[in-house]
Formats: structure tokens, C-alpha cells, sequence
């Protein structure tokens, strides 16, 4: 019974870190548009950041998280409440179908994955901000963010590789 | 019996897609109503906002020191060169300060003739810049003062260079400020060689474009765009823009503020109410004036503010 209590225990606290994280990467990642070539285009590593933690921990990132941050973050931009929570739900259900076949292929088809949920992501976008405003954007900015977002997907899957490689060095240290 | 686990598996799965899809709707209905500026809606947003402001900006805090760092370690290269670019501009400057002097008196003495009103009632406040909105669905920043300090809804924000954008959501200690590149950006503007007006749209990228400029009027790429004052949001006379393109169906324009490298900006309050209607003063003002130098638009002026020769020569004869 004890051994449930600590397992539950230690799942809710994955719970509450991969919220907190998963938020002040939401938070910060808009602190790179400080940077003027990223300006209006910054890449989306909250989107990276989510698929990889669905994809290796799917038990800590539950849909309702997954919500809250979007609709905080949503709150601390302009962006109508509700965009990036429904942008971030769409991905969590993305990965958590397609997770179980992916789970079976080599990095390459998970890269190719995260690029066509991408693209999804960024019609989706598009067509919500030309509902809104009844204007067609710019489209340079948007592929610019989505290649980006892309390019820099391997290099976010090695550094989670990477931390969690350090974690299992300390744990067994420990 | 066999099937059982399968069917549980299935009835899951589908359990799931059906959470993720009722979420998804939800979000959708969410955005509708925020769309729908239900008053409600709005205040709700505005103190949940409040609350996410110090985070945003404590978030923010390693990116402006690193991006701070690097713009000094450019700075320090270039300091040589910018000295000596700064000289003569200096120089330059004090040229236009003297013409810009003569011209301002005689534009006192001509606007005391014609009853023309100075929209000067306003108030510069200066605010920190403490979250930038880089997504590409909208361009905002977000700035440290709010209410408390007399800013309202709809106010101007600029820079030394020129127009920033407007305060469209205001706190009690936050404001956000919709850019003018942003796709729900519209500026009325005018040309400022030759007044004619026109708008500027954002196209959330780093230019605007220019539309509704009658066919007529002729423009040339440099020209400097600035606010009319049409429609009584914001004040008339604010550089916006410098025309970068143009092209047979668009004219790009290139804001004349760092819109990328906001961390300062001044926000135009409104002490009190003019007292004038803005749209009675630009119908005056919205004569196109001549761009050929030969029509004069003011007695003894050219378009380009310059003395004319006939008063030139009255004046040389005088002496």
C-alpha cells in the first residue's frame, strides 16, 4: 500500500514540475524575441518541449496541464484566450495517438513527425489569425518560425537525452 | 473473452479522443467570447493579465540582460565610427534647428491668423518595456504602467523616432500596447512632403502597407509617413513610417521606430479634453499641398518650407 502511496506521490510531483516547467518555457521562450532577428517569429520550443515530455512521459503531462499552460500563457500575451491551448491540446492528442506507433521507429521518423504535427500547428494558426482579423499575414514570418521551430527539434531532443542521462548518473551515485 | 483487454484498449483510446475533443471545442468558445469584448470577459482578463505581468517579466530578465550585453559589445566596436557619424550629425542637426526655429515662429505668427488649435494636451509618461509578444499571430509588448498613472485605452506610445503603437488593454500598474505592425494595426496617415492621406495596415512582419493613397498623389521611396490625426485617437504628427517600396499594387512602409529594440517608450496621455474637433482641424489641414516647388502653399513658403525667390529678392532689394 505504501509502495502505491509513493508511486502516486512521485507521479504528482512529476505532475507539478512538468507544469512548471513546461510554463516558464512558455514564459521565456517570448523573452527571445528580445533578440531583433527573432522578432515576431520567435520558435515555438514550448512545442518541442511538450511532444518530447508526451512522448517519454506521457503520465506526467496530463491534458489538463497541457490546458492551464496555454491558457496562462495566452494570458501574459495578446493572443485571444484559448490559441495556445488549443494549439497545445491538438499537439497532446497528436502525440498521444501516433506515440504508440512512434515509439517503435528510429529518431528520424520522430523528427519527420514532430515536422508534419508542425505544419498542422501552423495552418492552424494561420487560419485562426485570418478568421480573427479578416487579414491575410505575412507568411514569411510564419514559415520562418516554423523552420526554425523544426531545425531546432534534434537539438531539444538531445539536451532532454542529455539531462536525463545526468539524472540517472545522480540517481545512481545516490 | 479474448477481446475483452483490446475493447478496453479501444474504448480508451476513444474516451481520450473524445476529452481532447471536447477541450479543443472549449478553447474555441473560449476565443469567441474574447472576441465578443464582453465587458465581463475583459475585466477578468485584465486582473488575470495583472497577475502574469511579474512573471513574464522575471522570465524575461536572462534574455534583455544577454541581448542588453550584446548590443553593448556591438557598440563598443562601432563607437569610433558612430562618433564621427554623430559629429556631423550634430552638425546637421544644429542646421534644422535653426531653419526648424525660423519656421516655427512663423508658424506661430500664421496659426494665430488662421485660429488654428495646437492639439497639445497631452503628457509624455515613460515606461519599461517588460514583456515582448513575438508571436506571429499577434505584435504587442506589454509596459510597467497602468491606470495609476493616468494611462488610458487608445493613448499613443512612441519613441524618440517615432510611433510605437497604441494602448489597447490597460491595468491598474500594466498596459498593452498593440504595435503598429501588428495585422490589427490601421494608422491614418499622411505623406508628409505632400499631406496626402492614407493608411497604414500591419501585416505582423516588419513592414506595413500603405493603402487607400488616392492615385494622384505620387510618392517616392524615403518619403516619411506620419500620423493625421483623423479620427481624433491619435495625435497628428507623429513620424510613423518611411516609405521602402513600392510596387505596382503595394507600398511597403518601414517604420521609423526600433520596433524591434523597444525597452523605453513614452506614452501620450490625454490631460484633458481639447476642447476641438480633430476631424473639423484635418479637413483644414488636408489640403494637399503642391510637391512642385514653383506652388506655393503658404504666403512667402514653398512646400518644402523654403523662402521663395520673389520674397527673397523683395528682401535683397530691401536692403
Amino acid at each position: 500500500m505504501s509502495g502505491i502511496d509513493q508511486k502516486n506521490d512521485s507521479k504528482l510531483l512529476g505532475q507539478v514540475l512538468a507544469f512548471v516547467g513546461l510554463l516558464a518555457f512558455s514564459m521565456a521562450e517570448n523573452g527571445l524575441g528580445y533578440f531583433p532577428s527573432l522578432y515576431g517569429s520567435v520558435p515555438k520550443l514550448s512545442f518541442t518541449m511538450l511532444f518530447v515530455l508526451c512522448f517519454y512521459h506521457p503520465a506526467i503531462m496530463p491534458l489538463i496541464s497541457v490546458f492551464l499552460v496555454g491558457v496562462v500563457h495566452d494570458l501574459s500575451q495578446a493572443n485571444p484566450i484559448g490559441y495556445t491551448s488549443a494549439l497545445m491540446v491538438m499537439a497532446h492528442c497528436w502525440i498521444m495517438f501516433r506515440r504508440p506507433m512512434l515509439m517503435q521507429t528510429e529518431s528520424g521518423s520522430i523528427w519527420y513527425e514532430f515536422t508534419i504535427m508542425m505544419l498542422a500547428m501552423m495552418l492552424f494558426m494561420l487560419t485562426v489569425i485570418v478568421a480573427f482579423t479578416g487579414n491575410l499575414p505575412a507568411l514569411q514570418p510564419l514559415l520562418f518560425q516554423f523552420s526554425l521551430t523544426v531545425l531546432m527539434f534534434p537539438m531539444m531532443n538531445w539536451m532532454y537525452h542529455l539531462i536525463m542521462g545526468f539524472a540517472a548518473i545522480l540517481e545512481q551515485v545516490r | 473473452m479474448a477481446r475483452g483487454p483490446v475493447n478496453r484498449k479501444r474504448s480508451r483510446k476513444s474516451n481520450s479522443f473524445t476529452t481532447h475533443a471536447m477541450l479543443f471545442v472549449f478553447c474555441l468558445l473560449l476565443m469567441m467570447v474574447g472576441k465578443a469584448d464582453i465587458a465581463v470577459m475583459h475585466s477578468v482578463r485584465s486582473i488575470l493579465t495583472g497577475l502574469t505581468v511579474p512573471v513574464a517579466d522575471v522570465a524575461s530578465v536572462p534574455f534583455r540582460a544577454v541581448h542588453s550585453m550584446l548590443d553593448s559589445m556591438v557598440s563598443v566596436a562601432n563607437l569610433r565610427q558612430e562618433n564621427v557619424r554623430l559629429k556631423e550629425d550634430i552638425e546637421n542637426l544644429k542646421q534644422w534647428r535653426r531653419r526648424a526655429e525660423i519656421l516655427q515662429s512663423e508658424n506661430r505668427q500664421l496659426r494665430s491668423v488662421s485660429g488654428v488649435i495646437i492639439p497639445d494636451a497631452t503628457t509624455p509618461v515613460s515606461a519599461r518595456v517588460v514583456a515582448v509578444n513575438a508571436d506571429s499571430f499577434a505584435h504587442s509588448v506589454m509596459v510597467n504602467v497602468g491606470e495609476r498613472s493616468g494611462i488610458r485605452e487608445g493613448n499613443a506610445v512612441t519613441t524618440t523616432d517615432g510611433l510605437v503603437g497604441l494602448v489597447v488593454d490597460v491595468g491598474p500598474k500594466h498596459a498593452q500596447i498593440l504595435l503598429i505592425t501588428d495585422i490589427n494595426a490601421m494608422v491614418p496617415v499622411i505623406l508628409a512632403s505632400s499631406s496626402w492621406p492614407a493608411i497604414t495596415v500591419g501585416m505582423n512582419s516588419k513592414r506595413m502597407d500603405l493603402r487607400f493613397l488616392p492615385t494622384e498623389a505620387s510618392v517616392s521611396v524615403g518619403d516619411l509617413i506620419q500620423t493625421s490625426g483623423h479620427g481624433g485617437v491619435l495625435p497628428p504628427g507623429i513620424p510613423v513610417g518611411r516609405i521602402e517600396k513600392i510596387q505596382s499594387n503595394a507600398i511597403s512602409v518601414r517604420p521609423v521606430a526600433d520596433l524591434q529594440r523597444l525597452s523605453f517608450v513614452t506614452i501620450l496621455t490625454m490631460d484633458r479634453d481639447p476642447g476641438y474637433s480633430v476631424d473639423a482641424i484635418e479637413e483644414q489641414r488636408f489640403q494637399p499641398l503642391p510637391v512642385d516647388d514653383s506652388g506655393f502653399s503658404l504666403e512667402g513658403l514653398n512646400a518644402l518650407g523654403q523662402r521663395t525667390s520673389s520674397d527673397v529678392t523683395a528682401e535683397e532689394g530691401d536692403q
